[in-house]
């Protein structure tokens, strides 16, 4: 077989449509070669259609009346007796607040991959979310469930790129003072512990509250600390280095709110 | 950690703030929240085709969002977006005899359907205006004739699976799509070497097409 016949390999013509050069000889075969061309095309499409992605092309979720519509229309009224009750990702798509906390130059791209996520066209972490709600629905007593505490904010934990596991935490009243009370299941597992951290979207400045060593776990407020700017609360997986820093190995994250 | 670092990896936050309200019962069987998020897109295919209630809800809660961002880009209007995603998933439901697993993947197929009523959608607006229109004049072209549902659905698809891209893959790929840097100069950027930088791309454009060609709109 000459040189010519043999087609240049699928991920060099990927490379080559994204700006890289072909070796001489195969590039002469491609320019040449119908079937190379036609690959050499439809991976230029590719390429052309994620150039053209805008922050509109990140979804937005129907309405929670949707689904609704839907079981009323086909008689299946007994699927959802709530409506929030059977759309779990909608449902938190619908009531998710986004945060992109980049303060880098590529803010909008960040920030609307993060909305496209989140808005969950089986976004990882809205399917997460979705999952942390389902497992919120169990009856799950417990150290942490069972004080009942007014609480002041909470959250859902979502996981993060990489990472699986999900949970809650919330900000509770008690007589000696505030407390973060976390729960989470199914963490990724790693080498190290988990650190519960409160951070703050504007400054990025992050207090670590201290170790996580099982599925839950409270932890006191510093008195005075402006909750109304520590908002994120962070879950990091941090190695046994004897470096007090994040390391910006963070499990699972959600936002407080009121 | 320098500041650059902590935006960087802040940079990456996902926060979903989850109603408190939002606890799902499972009213409909089928498998349980956990279980149910670990199968497989055809499994759910599967089991829509065969009738299992839970599964059009599982179907929604996966492509519910996917379909209402392609009707409300191609119709402009989220308001016609809930119609179209209503109508989708209540003919897919009703017409879930004539899917067939093994011929396509389940979102597909929807986007298939989503096609028609986007169709339906702009013809039923045409001859609305015709009426309007006393004078006969030739209506004005709906928005969704400018491009079309396949395209807009290739772009929904692909920012979805930008999205799910790990680190570093999904930095590089925004480096080099969006901010048009060279393999080179995404290497220094980000003190990687070049062939696995190369070797990312690589990898997260096999990717964005296989999504394309798995999900994409099926005839």
């Amino acid at each position: 077989m000459s040189q010519s016949e043999i087609h240049a390999p699928d991920d060099l013509l990927a490379l080559h449509a994204m700006g890289d050069s072909l070796p001489e000889a195969m590039g002469r075969h491609v320019a040449a070669c119908r079937q190379c061309q036609s690959e050499l095309d439809q991976w230029s499409d590719v390429i052309a259609t994620a150039r053209s992605t805008t922050p509109e092309d990140a979804p937005g979720s129907p309405s929670a009346e949707v689904w609704q519509a839907i079981t009323a229309e086909l008689g299946l009224a007994s699927m959802s007796p709530e409506p929030s009750a059977s759309v779990s990702a909608a449902q938190v798509a619908q009531v998710a607040t986004v945060v992109s906390i980049d303060k880098g130059r590529r803010r909008w791209t960040t920030s609307w991959l993060v909305a496209a996520s989140v808005a969950g066209i089986v976004g990882g972490a809205v399917l997460t979310a979705g999952g942390v709600a389902l497992n919120g629905s169990d009856p799950a007593p417990g150290p942490i469930a069972a004080p009942a505490s007014p609480v002041i904010a909470s959250t859902a934990l979502a996981a993060l790129p990489k990472h699986q596991g999900g949970g809650e935490a919330k900000i509770v009243s008690t007589p000696n003072g505030k407390e973060l009370v976390v729960d989470v299941s199914d963490l990724s597992t790693g080498e190290g512990f988990y650190e519960v951290w409160l951070i703050d979207p504007e400054t990025l400045q992050m207090i670590g509250l201290g170790a996580l060593s099982h599925d839950a776990g409270r932890f006191p407020i510093p008195d005075g600390l402006d909750l109304a700017r520590y908002t994120i609360v962070d879950v990091s997986l941090e190695p046994f280095d004897g470096d007090p820093v994040h390391s910006r190995d963070s499990v699972v994250r959600g936002e407080l709110s009121t | 950690m320098n500041s650059s670092a902590v935006l960087q990896f802040l940079g990456r936050a996902t926060v979903a703030d989850v109603d408190e309200q939002s606890a799902p019962a499972d009213s409909v069987g089928g498998p349980s929240g956990p279980a149910r998020d670990s199968m497989t897109d055809k499994a759910v295919g599967v089991a829509f085709a065969d009738g299992q209630e839970w599964a059009l809800e599982e179907a929604y809660r996966r492509w519910g969002a996917l379909i209402h961002s392609v009707a409300q880009r191609s119709t402009g209007s989220a308001h016609d977006a809930d119609d179209v995603a209503q109508v989708v998933f209540v003919s897919a439901w009703r017409g879930r005899h004539r899917y067939s697993p093994d011929h396509a993947a389940l979102p597909a197929w929807l986007l298939g359907i989503t096609k028609r009523r986007i169709a339906d959608h702009w013809e039923s607006r045409s001859r609305e205006q015709r009426r309007i229109d006393a004078a006969g004049r030739a209506s004005k072209s709906a928005p969704a004739a400018e491009e079309s549902v396949e395209k807009v659905a290739d772009r929904v698809l692909i920012a979805d699976e930008l999205s799910r891209l790990d680190q570093p893959q999904r930095e590089i790929m925004e480096l080099a799509f969006f901010d048009d840097l060279t393999h080179h100069q995404i290497a220094e950027r980000l003190a990687i070497p070049l062939g696995t930088v190369k070797s990312h791309i690589r990898r997260s454009l096999m990717r964005l097409r296989s999504r394309l060609e798995v999900d994409g709109v099926a005839v």
